[in-house]
């Protein structure tokens, strides 16, 4: 096994010496504050939700298998951190129609001074926050993290089959709510 | 809508990963009207779209706040076995440890040759320094006792002689004085027997032969025949024809001396 491979430094976490994360951090940040970003729109969220993350492993670090991709590992600990955060929070999460879209951090302004692009843009972001926990992470992770249907099922513990069943009605719904969103947008 | 029997195309059209025959099965459900064309373009747009959604970064604060969880983390594992390890192997590697290891080496090597080598080189010195004054002691009082007129005395000082481990040529010529001048046997047969055993001394052999012919005592000429035969000395031989010559000789002692130096011929 390569000495530098996620799977041959988290090994090396596992036998004590910590300073390995510090790789496996560099690695992964960006893209486990991408993943948390685009399924909470919150900086401050998603900063201490990755922190979680490696908090998680440094805690559970000598339960670490080299079975399966080290990048399922952290996704699945990534996701079943968000779950929790979004169970949690589930109360005080702002429906759809009261999110402020143009104050959201990342929003490029407001819909009505911006190119059809920008607003394209906005719109889909708005609807993609409107699809239930589940139909979003699988399309963040199939979408923007680049992983394949099998990867996916792995870490959110399904089929393969399920997976891309998810994908496609999330899709569907994102075109339905789409098209909502634009009809309210041109009124 | 496009139906859901078809997502395992639609899906694996999506991503990118159609395979050929795949590819043609799903272009004959086009042709057929099975999948709308137009709602799999939208599918794919929304999908494309989906990728290009604006990210953000994440701040240096986040960067930070790992590092500090981690130093914490670490610094939680004091009472670990390989920070220990670590600990005892800075130790040994530590110059001012080693130089105080060899310091503390050479003292206590110091110690013990100090307290076991030196103490019994003194010991044995001392011994050795007795021994000899003991001797020297000795020597003078067989001397002393030599002129003693008890026979006793000199018969003692004759076994004095007999105990010394070294001799010097005076304790010899002391032992041969006695050998032929002392009038009492007893004496003089003691000091053969101490002659006997400062045989290595050559003086003492030569003596030993020179006293044959002096000697007019039966005792002590068959007790000189018997040393010249324990000591294998063929010089003796013309001093003890000498003797043989002698009208008044006993006839033991005749025999004696005769099957001695035949015996010392045969040598």
């Amino acid at each position: 096994m390569d000495s530098t491979s996620d799977n041959a430094l988290m090994l090396k976490v596992k036998q004590g010496d910590l300073d390995k994360l510090g790789l496996l951090f560099e690695r992964y940040n960006r893209r486990l504050f991408h993943f948390f970003y685009r399924l909470t729109h919150r900086r401050d969220v998603s900063e201490d939700l990755v922190q979680g993350v490696f908090e998680r492993i440094l805690k559970h670090r000598n339960t670490y298998t080299e079975n399966g991709a080290f990048s399922a590992w952290i996704f699945q600990i990534a996701r079943n951190l968000q779950i929790d955060h979004y169970r949690k929070n589930q109360k005080y999460q702002l429906t759809a129609q009261e999110v402020n879209w143009n104050q959201m951090e990342g929003a490029p302004g407001e819909l009505p001074s911006m190119e059809e692009a920008d607003t394209d843009m906005a719109l889909l972001q708005q609807a993609l926050s409107q699809l239930d926990n589940t139909k979003r992470q699988t399309l963040v992770l199939s979408r923007f993290e680049g992983f394949k249907y099998k990867e996916i099922a792995e870490i959110m513990d399904c089929s393969e089959s399920a997976v891309k069943v998810r994908v496609y009605r999330a899709l569907q719904e994102l075109k339905v709510c789409m098209k909502e969103l634009k009809r309210k947008n041109y009124d | 809508m496009i139906d859901e029997q078809h997502i395992e195309l639609v899906t694996a059209y999506l991503d990118g990963s159609i395979k050929p025959d795949q590819q043609a099965q799903l272009n004959d459900l086009i042709d057929d009207g099975e999948i709308d064309a137009l709602q799999l373009r939208e599918m794919q747009n929304l999908y494309t779209e989906l990728g290009q959604l604006p990210a953000e970064e994440p701040s240096a604060q986040m960067r930070d706040n790992f590092y500090g969880m981690l130093q914490e983390e670490k610094a939680k594992q004091p009472a670990s076995k390989a920070s220990w390890l670590t600990w005892i192997n800075q130790l040994l590697t530590s110059r001012r440890v080693q130089q105080a290891g060899i310091a503390v080496g050479v003292f206590l090597i110091g110690l013990v040759f100090g307290n076991l080598f030196t103490p019994l080189q003194d010991y044995r010195q001392q011994m050795d320094q007795l021994s000899t004054e003991v001797s020297q002691m000795r020597e003078v009082m067989m001397m002393s006792l030599l002129e003693a007129r008890s026979p006793s005395d000199r018969l003692k000082a004759v076994n004095i002689s007999s105990d010394l481990s070294s001799t010097d040529d005076r304790v010899i010529y002391a032992l041969l004085k006695t050998l032929n001048n002392d009038p009492n046997v007893n004496v003089r047969l003691a000091s053969i027997e101490s002659l006997l055993r400062h045989a290595e001394n050559p003086k003492a052999r030569q003596g030993l032969v020179e006293a044959i012919s002096r000697q007019q005592s039966p005792q002590i000429q068959v007790a000189l025949a018997d040393a010249m035969l324990a000591l294998q000395e063929t010089k003796s031989v013309d001093e003890l024809r000498r003797l043989l010559q002698q009208q008044e000789l006993d006839s033991t002692v005749r025999d004696k001396l005769q099957n001695t130096i035949a015996a010392l011929n045969e040598a």
